[in-house]
C-alpha cells in the first residue's frame, strides 16, 4: 500500500510535469490531481488502520540500496501512527493546494488562455508530498537524509516555476542553501552514528542510543531541524519565498512543519536531555514573527510572516517529545493556510485592493474559517461545543501543557499569532477601500472553489473530532482554556489595530523588523560579496596571471614554430607515406594483439 | 571471451583506421557518414563494456579476462579488469558517445576530428587495462595528443596555443611519470602491475618500495596526477581550454582526465606506494581541499557557461578525490562511482552547453535568463543536471556523497565535515549556475523565440540523467562489482599504513 502511494504521486508528478503535455494540459491536471487524492485516501487508510493496530511499527521493505564495506542501506519504510498521520496530513493538504491551484489561486484569464500553471502547480505539489512521504516513513539515516535533499529541491523547484517575481527566486535559491546545509548536516549525523553504531536503521540506533555520541549528534540534527523551521534570525529567506500562491505557501510551510517535527522526533533519543537553547529559538521565533507580520506590506508577506508562529509551536511540541500536538497543530494550520492564503488570492486576482473582498463571500467565508480555526479562537455561538476540538485549540493547548519554562512567552505568542491572522481577515474583507482594478476579473468564485472550501472546513472540524476524540481534550497548563483567551485577546487587539488610524500598517514597528531581525541577510550580503571579490581575484587575477606569466610567452614562442613545421610536414611529398605508414602499423599492432600474438 | 579487453580497447582505433582508409572528402555526405560511424563504433564499444560488465564475477578475486602476449623488444601486452577498472571503462565507453553528441554540430574536417575522438577513447581505455607499466604509461600520456589535436584545429581563435599550453602543463608530467614508472619497474625487476600490486615480485626479495622511496616516487607521480584532476595549481589549462575548445574536446579532457588521475590513485599510489601515501596524506588533502575551494570560487563568479562548466568540472573532482584519500572501502566505492557519476553530469552539462550556444551563438549569461520559461523540459533537466552536483537523490551523485561522508569517517571526522563543507559549496555553484541560465525573467528576443531541443539532445541529456538515475536507485549495479575490489585494495592498504614495514 505504502509504495502505491508513494508511485501514484510520483506519476501524478510526471503526468503534470512539462514531458506530460502529450496528455493535454486539463486532462494531465485532472489525472494528476485525482492521483493525488488517490495517494491521500490510501494514506488515511494506511493511518487507520496503523492507529488501530496495537502492534506497533511495521517495515515495509521495498529494496536493497547501497551496499558497500560494512554498509548495508536498503530502501525501507518504517510506519507508525505518528509517521503514518504526518504523511495523511501532508498529502491531504497536497490534495487541497492542488484544487485551489487549479481554482482560487489562478486568475481566471491564466485559465483561460492555457498559461499551464494549473499544471506546474500539481505537478511540483506532487512531487514535495513524495519527498515529504520520503522524509516521514525513511526506516534509516541515508534514506532520511536523501528525503530532505528531495525536499529541499522539491521547494526550491515548486518557488522557481510556480513564482515569477525574481525576487522569490533569488530567495528560494538561498533557502536551497539553508535547507541544503540542513540535510546534508543531516548525513553528518548520519555518518556519526554510523562510526558508532556500524549500522544506518533508525531501529537498530534507537537500541544503541545510550552509546551513541550526543554533542555532535545533537549539533547536527538539532541544526538540521531547525534549518527546515526557519527561525529568527535565519528565516529572511524563506518569509521571501514564502510570498507563493496562498495554496503553495500553505503546503510549503505545513510539509516543511512535518519535516522539522520529523528530523526532531527521529532525533529525540539521540539528542541531549535538555535542549534549552533549540527551545529558546523556537519561542523566540513564535513571538517575533507575528509582529513581523504586523510590520508587512503586503497581504501574502504579512500571511507568509504569521505562518512561521504555528510551525515553530509545533517543532517546540515535537522537541519535547509530544508528537500528538505537533501534528495536530499542523494539520489545522495547513487546512487554515489553505483558506486564508487561497481566499487572499482569490482577492489579489479578482479585487485588487484592500476591502474589496468582501464582495466576495466564498472567500471572506473561507478566510474567516481560517482565521477561526488557525487561532484557536471558536466561536461559541456559531460553532458550539465544536470550537473546542479545533485542530488549532487542540494542538496549541497540547503544545502549551509541555512548555514549562516557556509556558507564559507562548501564551504571548498565541495571542500575537491571533493578531496577526485577525488583522489580515479584517484588512483584506472589512478595509476601507473597495474600487476595484480596472483589469480586475469580475467573476465569482469557481464553483469547485466553493466545494473545495466547504471540504476544507468540514475536513477541518472532522480533523478536531478525530484527533480530539483520539487524544482527549488536552489541558494546556496553568491557564484554563489559554488557547481560546489568547485567540479572544488577540481578535480583540486586531480589532483596536483596525480601528485605530495610523495603526495599521505597524509603521513604528516596520524599522525594528528591518534592521536587527534580519541582520543575518547583511551578514549573507556581506558573505556573498566577499566570496564573489575572491572569485574574481581567483579567476581573473590569479589563475589569468599564472598564464600570462609562465606559459603565455611560452607557447607565444613555441607554437610559430610548431606552426611551421607543421606547414613543412603538410607539403612535403613524404606526408602521406608517414601518415600511410602510421596507419598501417597502428592496424598491424591491433592485428597482431587480437590475432593473439 | 578470451580478447574480450583488447576487443573493447580496439574497436574505437579500428573504426577510426576505417574512416582514415575509406573515407575522402568532406562533403555533407561524408561528415554523415563519419559522424554516424563514430555513433556505430562509440555504441558498440559501450556495448561489449556492458558485456564485460555481465560477464565480470564480481566474487572472484584478482584480475579477470587477463590477456598476456610477449612483444619484440622484451615487452608485454597484458591487460586485465578488476572492479575498479571495470566501473571506470563503463564511464568512459558511456561518455564517448555523448561526447559524440555533443560534437554533433562540428561541420570542418569531420573525419578528421572523428578519428582523433576515436583514438583518443582508445587509449583511456588501454590505459584503464593495461596491466604493464610501459603500455599504462603509453596508454595514459598518449590519450592527451588526439584529445588536444581536437581541442587545438576544431576549437575557436586561440584554441591552438591553448592546446599547446594544456601541452606544456602535461609534459614534465609525463617525463616525470616515465622516470617514475621506470624507478619502480627497476628496484622490482619486473613491469607487471598486478605483480606490484600484490608486493609479490619475481625477484622474491623486497615485497614492498622502502618508505622512504614510496615518499619520492608517489611525488613523481603527482605531476602527471594534478594536471589530470585537475588540482591547484596545475589547472589553468582548464579554463582556457573550455573557453576556446570544442565542447566535446573538453569534456572528454575534463571528463576523462579525472578518470586518469584518479585511476592512477587507485591503481598505483594506494596499492604500491601505501607508506609514501600516508606519509604525504595530509598536504594531499590540503591540496584537494584548497583546489575544490579554488575551484569553487572562481565557478561563483563566471560569466559565461563554458568558464562556469570549467571550473565546476574541476570542483566536482574534488569529491571521488577526497573519497578515495579515505582509504576505506566505502570511499574507493564512491571514488568509483563518483567518477562515474561526474563524468555522466558533465557529459549532460557539455550537450545542455552546445544546445544554448548553437541557439543564442553566446555562452554569455547575460544572453540566458528565463529560459524555464520557454523551455521547461529542458529546464528540469538541466536543474537535475546541476544539482547532481551536490548530490540529488534519485541519481548516482547520492549514494557518492553517503559514501563519501560515511567513508570519510573511517579516515578522519574532519575530512567527513570537510567533504559536507565541499558539496554545501558544490550546491552555491550548481544553484547558480541554475539560475543563471534557466531563471530570471523572460526578457531577451532571442531567448522568447529559441527553439526546443531536438531529438538528439534531447537523447543525450535524457540517456545521461536516466543512466545517473538508474545508478543512483540501484548503484548495486555497479557497487556489486567494484565492491570486492574496493574492500581488498581499503583492507590492504590498512595493512600497509598500519603496520610498517
Amino acid at each position: 500500500m505504502e509504495l502505491t502511494i508513494f508511485l501514484a504521486l510520483l506519476v501524478a508528478a510526471l503526468v503534470s510535469s512539462p514531458f506530460g503535455r502529450g496528455l493535454g494540459e486539463q486532462t494531465a491536471t485532472f489525472a494528476a490531481t485525482a492521483l493525488g487524492a488517490l495517494a491521500a485516501l490510501l494514506a488515511w487508510v494506511v493511518c487507520i488502520g496503523t492507529l488501530g493496530d496495537d502492534a506497533g511499527p511495521r517495515s515495509v521493505f521495498i529494496a536493497p540500496w547501497i551496499e558497500s564495506g560494512t554498509l548495508a542501506s536498503e530502501i525501507a519504510f518504517e510506519v507508525d501512527g505518528v509517521s503514518s498521520l504526518s504523511v495523511a496530513i501532508a498529502l491531504t493538504i497536497a490534495v487541497f493546494a492542488q484544487l485551489y491551484g487549479a481554482t482560487l489561486s489562478t486568475p481566471k484569464t491564466l485559465r483561460r488562455v492555457g498559461d499551464c500553471r494549473a499544471m506546474r502547480l500539481v505537478s511540483s505539489t506532487a512531487l514535495l508530498a513524495s519527498a515529504a512521504f520520503v522524509v516521514i516513513f525513511a526506516s534509516g539515516t541515508l534514506l532520511f537524509g536523501a528525503g530532505l535533499i528531495a525536499f529541499t529541491v522539491a521547494s526550491a523547484l515548486i518557488l522557481d516555476f510556480n513564482v515569477r517575481s525574481a525576487g522569490a527566486g533569488r530567495a528560494a535559491a538561498r533557502g536551497l542553501l539553508v535547507c541544503l546545509t540542513g540535510a546534508l548536516l543531516s548525513l553528518l549525523a548520519a555518518g556519526t552514528l554510523f562510526a558508532a553504531g556500524d549500522a544506518v536503521s533508525f531501529e537498530v540506533l534507537t537500541s544503541l542510543a545510550g552509546d551513541m555520541p550526543a554533542r555532535p549528534v545533537t549539533l547536527a540534527l538539532g541544526l538540521a531541524g531547525l534549518a527546515f523551521t526557519a527561525p529568527v534570525p535565519f528565516l529572511p529567506w524563506a518569509l521571501k519565498a514564502s510570498e507563493a500562491p496562498g495554496a503553495l505557501a500553505a503546503l510549503l510551510s505545513t510539509c516543511a512543519g512535518l519535516v522539522a517535527v520529523t528530523v526532531f522526533l527521529r532525533a529525540q533519543p539521540f539528542l541531549e536531555p535538555d535542549p534549552v537553547v533549540l527551545e529558546g529559538l523556537i519561542a523566540v521565533t513564535a513571538i517575533l514573527m507575528p509582529l513581523a507580520s504586523l510590520a508587512q506590506q503586503s497581504a501574502r508577506a504579512r500571511l507568509a510572516a504569521a505562518a512561521f508562529a504555528p510551525v515553530a509551536l509545533a517543532v517546540f511540541s515535537a522537541l519535547n517529545g509530544n508528537a500528538g500536538a505537533a501534528l495536530i497543530l499542523l494539520a489545522g494550520h495547513g487546512v487554515a493556510l489553505l483558506l486564508m492564503g487561497a481566499a487572499l488570492d482569490h482577492v489579489a486576482n479578482h479585487a485588487g485592493e484592500a476591502g474589496a473582498g468582501a464582495e466576495h463571500r466564498g472567500a471572506q467565508a473561507a478566510a474567516l474559517g481560517g482565521a477561526i480555526s488557525a487561532t484557536g479562537f471558536g466561536v461559541p455561538v456559531l460553532l458550539g461545543p465544536l470550537a473546542l476540538v479545533l485542530p488549532g485549540y487542540l494542538g496549541q493547548a497540547g503544545a502549551l501543557a509541555s512548555a514549562e519554562a516557556f509556558y507564559w512567552p507562548l501564551v504571548g505568542a498565541l495571542v500575537l499569532h491571533a493578531l496577526a491572522l485577525w488583522a489580515i481577515y479584517l484588512d483584506a474583507f472589512h478595509g476601507r477601500g473597495k474600487k476595484k482594478r480596472d483589469d480586475a476579473d469580475t467573476d465569482a468564485e469557481p464553483i469547485l472553489s466553493r466545494v473545495t472550501s466547504g471540504g476544507l472546513l468540514a475536513l477541518l472540524i472532522a480533523f478536531g473530532v478525530v484527533l480530539g476524540t483520539i487524544t482527549g481534550l488536552p489541558g494546556s497548563g496553568p491557564l484554563p482554556g489559554a488557547p481560546l483567551l489568547a485567540g479572544v485577546a488577540g481578535f480583540l487587539l486586531a480589532l483596536l489595530f483596525h480601528r485605530v488610524p495610523g495603526a495599521r500598517g505597524a509603521a513604528p514597528l516596520r524599522p525594528v523588523f528591518e534592521g536587527p531581525i534580519f541582520l543575518p541577510e547583511i551578514f549573507r550580503m556581506g558573505l556573498e560579496t566577499a566570496l564573489r571579490s575572491l572569485g574574481r581575484l581567483v579567476s581573473d587575477r590569479l589563475d589569468k596571471s599564472l598564464l600570462e606569466a609562465v606559459f603565455d610567452p611560452l607557447s607565444a614562442r613555441l607554437l610559430p614554430g610548431l606552426d611551421r613545421l607543421s606547414g613543412q610536414f603538410n607539403a612535403s611529398r613524404a606526408a602521406p607515406w608517414v601518415l600511410g605508414a602510421a596507419v598501417a602499423a597502428a592496424l598491424l599492432v591491433t592485428l597482431v594483439t587480437l590475432a593473439g600474438g | 571471451m578470451d580478447n574480450l579487453l583488447s576487443i573493447l580497447t580496439f574497436i574505437p582505433l579500428l573504426a577510426a583506421l576505417i574512416l582514415a582508409v575509406f573515407l575522402r572528402g568532406d562533403d555533407e555526405a561524408a561528415q554523415r557518414n563519419a559522424k554516424w560511424l563514430a555513433v556505430t563504433a562509440t555504441g558498440a564499444t559501450f556495448l561489449v563494456a556492458l558485456i564485460l560488465w555481465g560477464a565480470f564475477d564480481p566474487a572472484m578475486d584478482g584480475f579477470q579476462f587477463v590477456e598476456e602476449r610477449a612483444w619484440p623488444l622484451g615487452l608485454t601486452y597484458k591487460v586485465g579488469v578488476d572492479g575498479l577498472s571495470l566501473g571506470l571503462c563503463l564511464a568512459v565507453a558511456g561518455l564517448t558517445p555523448l561526447a559524440v553528441a555533443a560534437s554533433w554540430r562540428i561541420a570542418e574536417r569531420v573525419r578528421d576530428y572523428i578519428i582523433a575522438l576515436l583514438t583518443a577513447e582508445t587509449f583511456i581505455l588501454g590505459a584503464l587495462l593495461s596491466l604493464d607499466l610501459v603500455f599504462f604509461a603509453i596508454f595514459l600520456e598518449g590519450a592527451l595528443v588526439p584529445l588536444l589535436v581536437m581541442a587545438g584545429l576544431w576549437g575557436g581563435k586561440g584554441a591552438g596555443q591553448a592546446a599547446l599550453k594544456v601541452f606544456l602543463y602535461a609534459l614534465p608530467g609525463a617525463v616525470l611519470l616515465i622516470v617514475t614508472l621506470a624507478t619502480m619497474a627497476n628496484n622490482a625487476a619486473t613491469t607487471d602491475m598486478d605483480a606490484l600490486m600484490r608486493h609479490n615480485l619475481p625477484s622474491g626479495g623486497e615485497s614492498r618500495f622502502p618508505g622512504g622511496l614510496q615518499t619520492w616516487l608517489l611525488l613523481g607521480l603527482a605531476w602527471s596526477l594534478a594536471v589530470k584532476l585537475p588540482l591547484w595549481p596545475l589547472h589553468a589549462w582548464l579554463p582556457g581550454l573550455a573557453a576556446r575548445a570544442p565542447a566535446a574536446a573538453t569534456l572528454m579532457v575534463a571528463g576523462t582526465g579525472a578518470i586518469l588521475g584518479l585511476y592512477m590513485l587507485l591503481r598505483l599510489a594506494v596499492p604500491m606506494l601505501p607508506m609514501g601515501l600516508m606519509d604525504l596524506w595530509p598536504y594531499a588533502t590540503g591540496l584537494a581541499l584548497f583546489s575544490f575551494a579554488w575551484a569553487a570560487l572562481a565557478a561563483y563568479v563566471q560569466e559565461r557557461m563554458r568558464g562556469a562548466l570549467a571550473y565546476l568540472a574541476m570542483a566536482l573532482a574534488a569529491i571521488p578525490l577526497l573519497a578515495a584519500l579515505s582509504g576505506s572501502a566505502m570511499g574507493i566505492d564512491a571514488a568509483i562511482l563518483g567518477a562515474a557519476a561526474r563524468a555522466l553530469t558533465l557529459a549532460g552539462l557539455f550537450v545542455a552547453l552546445t544546445m544554448v550556444e548553437a541557439r543564442l551563438r553566446s555562452d554569455a549569461f547575460e544572453a540566458m535568463g528565463g529560459i524555464r520559461l520557454r523551455l521547461p523540459g529542458f529546464s528540469i533537466l538541466l536543474m537535475a543536471l546541476c544539482y547532481t552536483c551536490f548530490g540529488l537523490p534519485g541519481t548516482a551523485a547520492f549514494p557518492v556523497l553517503a559514501l563519501a561522508v560515511l567513508g570519510a569517517f573511517e579516515a578522519h571526522a574532519w575530512l567527513a565535515v570537510a567533504l559536507v563543507l565541499a558539496v554545501l559549496g558544490l550546491g552555491a555553484v550548481a544553484a547558480g549556475l541554475y539560475r543563471q541560465i534557466a531563471l530570471g525573467d523572460l526578457l531577451r528576443e532571442d531567448v522568447r523565440t529559441m527553439g526546443g531541443m531536438d531529438a538528439r539532445e534531447r537523447l543525450a541529456m535524457g540517456l545521461a540523467l536516466g543512466a545517473l538515475v538508474l545508478l543512483g536507485l540501484i548503484p548495486g549495479l555497479l557497487l556489486d562489482r567494484t565492491g570486492p575490489a574496493a574492500a581488498a585494495l581499503a583492507e590492504s592498504y590498512a595493512a600497509a599504513t598500519s603496520a610498517p614495514e
